[in-house]
């Protein structure tokens, strides 16, 4: 047969989809264009994987330099510390990715200052200055997650935001747990070694009266972080010896907890010691290292509150010396 | 028009084209719904990560083409003629059920003649006479030159008629 070529495009035109069939995969385009959102064209599969953005500056940075790459190592109180926080860390936060991928290197940041302040308790080096560096940064962090998410919230990126929300979630949680462990070890080690029974000097301040209520103990129980504090306590409060010769649990039961301790004692990041050396050498608790201490309370509580969502057993001040109050 | 509407857009201008591209190639009708499907969620992942495509005729046919040509790989289909036409794949409400019926027969027919040439030169005849595309439409898809294209379709018809004018004779 000669095949007819000029009317055969004409008589293929019947083939076709019927108007049901079109309808029906006109919706199914519909939702799955739907669950497939629109990105942007930034988010390359390379540039999804914050980790990958972030390796690859680092990378970069630490080839610039011998300086740069010791400073990863640097804790709080370390001269290159300022180094690894503002430049390396800083090439990364200035590169133009899109909010998830920034919100992402956030996680990456926070995950960070986690872990070094987990090494700061470690190598006893969780001054409340670092502590404070630490938690200042967090809070800058969260900030910037914040921001960061509100954007892919405003982009209308399904999914990704509760994606990105749980993977902070995990990284806080994993950190947690770890804090946790850490800060335990350390109470239990305190609490089992001897008390340090320095000759306590006799201290009179303005504040230890003899004849105060009972409030004036609660104040000076929850503020006192030093043995000499303590002692002058004992001395002032007529509290007996013994009960500070027990356990921290027994000991906690018999004190009579600062109203701001107890709004907290919800919180168990405050295990971490950020207050215990906050008192001036002769038991007396210095306004500023008051307001600073009131300040971090109110911090972690705060973070406590907005992201971290831990379910905190107790917050005790338990000092390193075993008096049972702070050293 | 922002990705969302070229891409609905471009289903209602160009779904049964395409509907009709993978069904000539295939002949399974379920089948071809469901690649021209899979064509359409392979433009929507492209326009979805910000790309700008120029000619989105050009772009379905040739995501088409490569989506057929991984079914057809993937499973070989079924093209015996009593197949075709059990499963004409034809929808003619507006059309005579015979007529359309003729109308099918006819160009499997055709098509059938194609096979005499290479599988790259008959798709280039589908696509000028079953598809119905101009020269410059397939050299876009294609990325052949339009006179390259031109002159090929000219010598693939004489290709043709020499075939079965020895064959009539």
């Amino acid at each position: 047969m000669k095949p007819n070529l000029d009317t055969l495009t004409e008589k293929t035109q019947n083939v076709r989809l019927s108007s049901a069939e079109k309808f029906d995969m006109l919706q199914d385009l519909r939702a799955y264009a739907d669950t497939h959102s629109a990105k942007s064209p930034y988010q390359a599969a390379w540039f999804r994987s914050a980790f990958a953005v972030y390796a690859s500056a680092f990378i970069l940075v630490v080839a610039t330099g011998a300086t740069s790459f010791a400073a990863e190592q640097a804790l709080p109180g370390d001269a290159l510390y300022s180094i690894k926080t503002n430049v390396n860390e800083g090439v990364v936060r200035t590169l133009p990715l899109p909010a998830s991928a920034k919100a992402k290197v956030e996680i990456s940041m926070i995950d960070r200052r986690m872990g070094e302040l987990e090494k700061m308790i470690v190598t006893n080096q969780d001054s409340p200055e670092n502590v404070d560096i630490i938690l200042k940064k967090i809070d800058d962090h969260k900030e910037e997650f914040d921001t960061h998410v509100l954007a892919l919230n405003d982009d209308q990126v399904e999914g990704e935001t509760d994606e990105i929300q749980a993977e902070l979630e995990t990284v806080v949680d994993a950190h947690i747990v770890v804090l946790e462990e850490i800060t335990s070890e350390e109470t239990t080690d305190t609490v089992d070694e001897p008390v340090v029974a320095d000759e306590p000097e006799p201290v009179v301040t303005p504040s230890a009266d003899v004849d105060a209520g009972d409030d004036m103990i609660a104040d000076d129980f929850a503020t006192a972080s030093d043995p000499a504090a303590t002692t002058m306590m004992m001395q002032a409060k007529m509290i007996e010896p013994a009960v500070m010769d027990a356990p921290v649990e027994a000991r906690m039961e018999v004190r009579v907890v600062d109203p701001i301790v107890e709004e907290i004692t919800e919180f168990s990041l405050t295990q971490i010691k950020p207050f215990s050396k906050t008192a001036s050498g002769n038991g007396e608790i210095e306004p500023a290292a008051e307001a600073e201490r009131e300040s971090l309370m109110n911090r972690i509580f705060k973070n406590a509150e907005k992201k971290l969502n831990i379910d905190i057993q107790a917050f005790t001040e338990t000092g390193a010396d075993g008096t049972g109050l702070n050293n | 028009m922002n990705q969302r509407d070229i891409f609905e857009q471009a289903y209602i201008d160009f779904g049964d084209q395409i509907f009709r591209y993978v069904y000539f190639r295939i002949f399974d009708r379920d089948m071809a719904k469901d690649l021209t499907q899979e064509t359409f969620y392979k433009v929507w992942d492209y326009l979805a990560k910000g790309k700008e495509i120029e000619n989105i005729k050009a772009f379905l046919y040739r995501t088409a083409h490569n989506v057929t040509v991984n079914a057809i790989r993937a499973k070989k289909p079924v093209v015996s003629l009593d197949d075709m036409h059990d499963n004409m794949g034809y929808d003619a409400p507006d059309v005579d059920a015979e007529q359309a019926a003729r109308n099918a027969r006819d160009v499997h027919e055709v098509i059938e003649s194609f096979a005499i040439l290479k599988p790259q030169d008959a798709d280039l005849m589908k696509l000028r006479y079953v598809d119905g595309l101009s020269v410059q439409e397939i050299s876009s898809i294609t990325q052949m030159s339009e006179n390259n294209i031109s002159v090929k379709i000219h010598r693939l018809i004489e290709k043709l008629r020499d075939y079965h004018n020895q064959h009539e004779t």
